[in-house]
């Protein structure tokens, strides 16, 4: 059993202590640079960045919710701490706030938020208060090596703010039971798609690369531990950020309802292999575990862009087949006018879809007084800070595959 | 108060049928015809302020044309919303009233909707962007077609979203964002218990009807033809010096392959923003296959690989896209006398 | 693009790994391949069989641009994962 205890941020600031008082969370930045130094990282900076300043934050890697355990154990197992089964004990989270990871990385595709004006609506977190790590690499660090310690750095930084709530008065509190004890209502389970190709774009489970993993099982509790963390630095508004893990919108609502209308079967992680006879393996991998369970129905997202649609559509493709119902979560390939036809392979099981959007829909963004990250976009011509016109595609967490954003897509 | 205008044609506008079908778009002050009827629906929120009328053949005839006389009528008239129709089923009358409603709002930015029976193959305009309601395929039923023809101009006029679910016109295929009434998660879920308990339930994404395209003629032998390699993969000279995007690729490239036996590792690199490219950057000719397609060439297995390949990056690449590049390419192949292709995608 | 180059008349063999996105789109030629990463490659062969098999997957491509089709049709390289 996990108990998570759930803290509302209403406000950051750095300060001489760290404490957390009434929904102010003050943060000593001596601790926090301390904690993000590395031989390959010449400089973190940090940012306070609140909803509604006229920020633009661009190349945005990583984004995670704070947590830290109440007693013995580690979030984020396999990269703080030993890779120990998770998910029991007391979990503290801090939520309205989330830490950014800021950093020049090639292999990344152009990341941004606004804090204000249209695009703070298309990013979910807009809505947070953020801690911005901005890091430089030192001359001559490998991209690859560089990365790995951007992100320890960041999970010991979360870890350690989420720690600050652990002397906090209570907030909420939240139990979530390894399983379902519901009976007689239809069993429903979560198949959850994580994209793990190797360098740059990668997801890490106990701190191993899933990229060749058979679907597994996996808890509600281990997510929330911090299981499950990314390395993914593809489409920003179509990846799953440790931020769209560790907060999981389908997971909660599953969670929320077992015992009303539905029993919470479980959830079976699976990555995206990138050949076809892979897909095809973990697809009916998948559907055998859920037919296994008895599940009656599944939630079923992606990670990714077109290609891993059609890792989607196998999934329902597979448990169609043996009754377990699907229904789908995507984002639309739509063209910058909603004209093209919107999805790209489908299979006559997929007839259940739930739309978070077209991802190549213009959208204006105007001046903004301030940059955090950088001085130059690659994806639009004109000074960073000024007006732009972009695809929805580069805003961070937009068209969140697991539904963190708030979009979706109508005919009109 | 609205100012709207009516299109109909001669025989609703009382002038005669068939043999009056050659008329030239003309206007007259004030509602003709059913638009009386308009009129009394509208109850003073607008004022039906004139009535342009055409000839169903003439327009058939001469679309361009009439939308140039009708958009040159219209232009002194200052409408806040142009009507078409009904048209029922007749075909021709549908073809004009949907033309009509298309180009008043795609080229004159005026809010404009058509009533047309569905089977209409005028109703085909709702694909080209207009806004048609269908109605009855009869003038019998003109009176349940004329208050939802006005209902959506009305909405249409004040600016207020509209879409097909909640108000009844034809899908136009165009697909806008729209910030969700509930999370996804919550509609997933939903959507799940309905169909696990066999109640209805509607999919958000309607799913595609691909066009076939028929095949293009086989090449009698390889040995005889003209082969170009083109390539989805992104592999670009290194440094990329025409800046192709990693994603939603803007343009295409073509390089020189002329008296190059292979792609060297280094001297090409991939740009694709969608998979991981070690593996490709390690040996391109993983992406291109040059190396053996010299080899073939040099054995005669293909008469002659074409000087340049084209190249471009397949992620999140639209359709229009995607479309205009194999135009272009194809042109290029044609006046080169390249005679078919090997693309290799990612 | 390989539906728009032989729509414009360029007989086109398309040689990707996800198939059932290919056919469902139209491509009319299709080679399927090993890898999304390596649509020409396999690199969990030695140098020498790798160019074999592209070898072998170019061989099928010029077959496929030889061959009238009706519609989307798959041109398998080898059934067998021996070579």
């Amino acid at each position: 059993m996990l108990t998570v205890h759930e803290h509302l941020v209403k406000n950051v600031h750095l300060g001489a202590e760290n404490s957390l008082r009434d929904g102010l969370l003050t943060i000593a930045p001596e601790e926090i640079r301390a904690l993000a130094t590395h031989p390959l990282i010449r400089s973190v900076e940090l940012h306070i960045v609140r909803p509604g300043e006229s920020i633009r934050i661009i190349r945005v890697l990583d984004a995670i919710q704070p947590r830290a355990k109440g007693g013995d154990g580690a979030v984020f197992p396999g990269f703080l701490g030993p890779a120990r089964v998770a998910g029991a004990g007391d979990t503290h989270i801090l939520s309205g706030c989330a830490l950014l990871t800021v950093s020049p990385l090639p292999r990344a595709q152009e990341a941004l938020i606004d804090m204000a004006g249209p695009g703070a609506n298309l990013s979910p977190l807009a809505r947070e208060n953020l801690l911005i790590l901005e890091f430089t690499p030192v001359e001559g660090a490998p991209w690859g090596e560089y990365e790995a310690a951007l992100r320890l750095a960041a999970l010991r930084v979360a870890a350690h703010l989420g720690g600050i709530a652990r002397s906090a008065p209570p907030g909420r509190r939240l139990r979530v039971p390894p399983a379902s004890s519901a009976i007689g209502l239809p069993r429903v389970g979560y198949i959850y798609n994580i994209q793990a190709q190797g360098s740059f774009k990668d997801t890490f489970v106990y701190g191993r690369s899933a990229r060749d993993i058979l679907p597994t099982l996996i808890t509600a509790g281990e997510l929330l531990d911090g299981a499950v963390v990314s390395g993914n630095y593809g489409h920003p508004s179509l990846k799953n950020s440790t931020y769209a893990h560790l907060t999981n919108p389908v997971v909660k609502e599953l969670l929320s309802r077992d015992g009303d209308d539905l029993a919470f079967a479980g959830i079976i992680l699976k990555p995206e292999p990138v050949t076809l006879e892979g897909k095809e393996l973990v697809a009916e991998y998948a559907a055998k575990l859920a037919s296994q369970l008895n599940w009656q129905g599944a939630i079923v997202t992606k990670e990714g862009g077109g290609n891993a649609d059609t890792d989607l559509f196998l999934a329902a493709e597979k448990c169609e087949r043996r009754g377990v119902r699907t229904v789908l979560l995507m984002a639309e390939l739509a063209g910058p006018d909603g004209r093209t036809p919107p999805l790209l392979g489908s299979q006559p099981e997929a007839d259940s879809l739930v739309s978070v959007g077209n991802y190549e829909e213009p959208v204006s963004l105007p001046s903004v007084e301030r940059v955090i990250g950088g001085d130059s976009l690659r994806l639009a011509d004109g000074p960073v800070a000024g007006p732009l016109t972009i695809p929805t595609a580069p805003i961070f967490g937009a068209l969140s595959p697991v539904g963190i954003g708030s979009l979706r897509a109508r005919a009109q | 108060m609205l100012r709207i205008v009516h299109y109909i044609n001669q025989f609703f506008a009382g002038l005669g049928g068939e043999e009056k079908a050659d008329l030239k778009p003309d206007v007259r002050s004030g509602p003709v015809g059913p638009g009386r009827l308009l009129q009394s629906l509208l109850q003073g929120k607008g004022e039906v302020v004139a009535t342009l009328i055409c000839g169903d053949t003439y327009f058939a005839e001469q679309p361009e044309e009439s939308c140039r006389r009708l958009a040159d009528l219209l232009f002194t008239l200052k409408a806040d919303l142009i009507l078409a129709g009904p048209a029922f089923a007749s075909g021709r009358y549908g073809f004009a009233c949907g033309e009509v409603a298309r180009m008043a709002l795609q080229e004159l930015k005026i809010p404009a909707v058509a009533a047309i029976h569905h089977e209409n193959p005028g109703a085909q305009a709702a694909t080209a962007g207009a806004y048609i309601v269908p109605c009855g395929s009869s003038a019998a039923s003109m009176k349940e077609a004329l208050p939802s023809l006005l209902a959506l101009g009305i909405k249409l006029a004040g600016g207020s979203a509209v879409s097909p679910d909640v108000d009844g016109y034809l899908p136009r295929g165009i697909r806008k964002n729209v910030t969700a009434e509930l999370p996804a998660a919550v509609r997933a879920v939903n959507m799940l218990l309905a169909k696990i308990a066999g109640h209805p339930f509607t999919s958000e994404i309607p799913l595609p009807q691909f066009d076939r395209v028929p095949p293009a003629p086989p090449i009698p032998h390889s040995r005889e033809a003209t082969i170009a390699l083109v390539t989805e993969s992104g592999l670009v000279p290194a440094g990329n010096p025409d800046r192709i995007e990693s994603s939603r690729a803007s343009h295409f490239a073509r390089y020189s392959i002329d008296g190059l036996q292979a792609f060297t590792p280094g001297k090409f690199e991939s740009v694709h923003g969608g998979y991981s490219t070690d593996l490709a950057n390690a040996d391109p000719n993983r992406l291109v296959p040059l190396d053996v397609a010299r080899r073939l060439e040099k054995a005669g297995r293909i008469a002659r690989l074409y000087d340049y390949y084209f190249t471009t990056v397949g992620n999140g690449t639209s359709v229009q896209k995607a479309q205009a590049f194999a135009r272009e390419i194809a042109s290029e192949m044609r006046r080169s006398g390249v005679q078919a292709a090997i693309l290799t995608a990612t | 693009m390989a539906k728009e180059l032989e729509r414009e008349g360029i007989p086109t063999a398309l040689l990707c790994n996800i198939v059932p996105i290919a056919l469902t789109v139209g491509a009319n030629r299709v080679v399927p391949t090993r890898g999304i990463q390596y649509p020409t490659g396999d690199p969990s062969l030695p140098r020498e069989q790798e160019e074999a098999w592209r070898e072998r997957l170019l061989l099928t491509a010029l077959e496929a641009l030889e061959t009238p089709v009706d519609g989307p049709t798959v041109f398998p390289p080898d059934s067998s994962r021996l070579e």
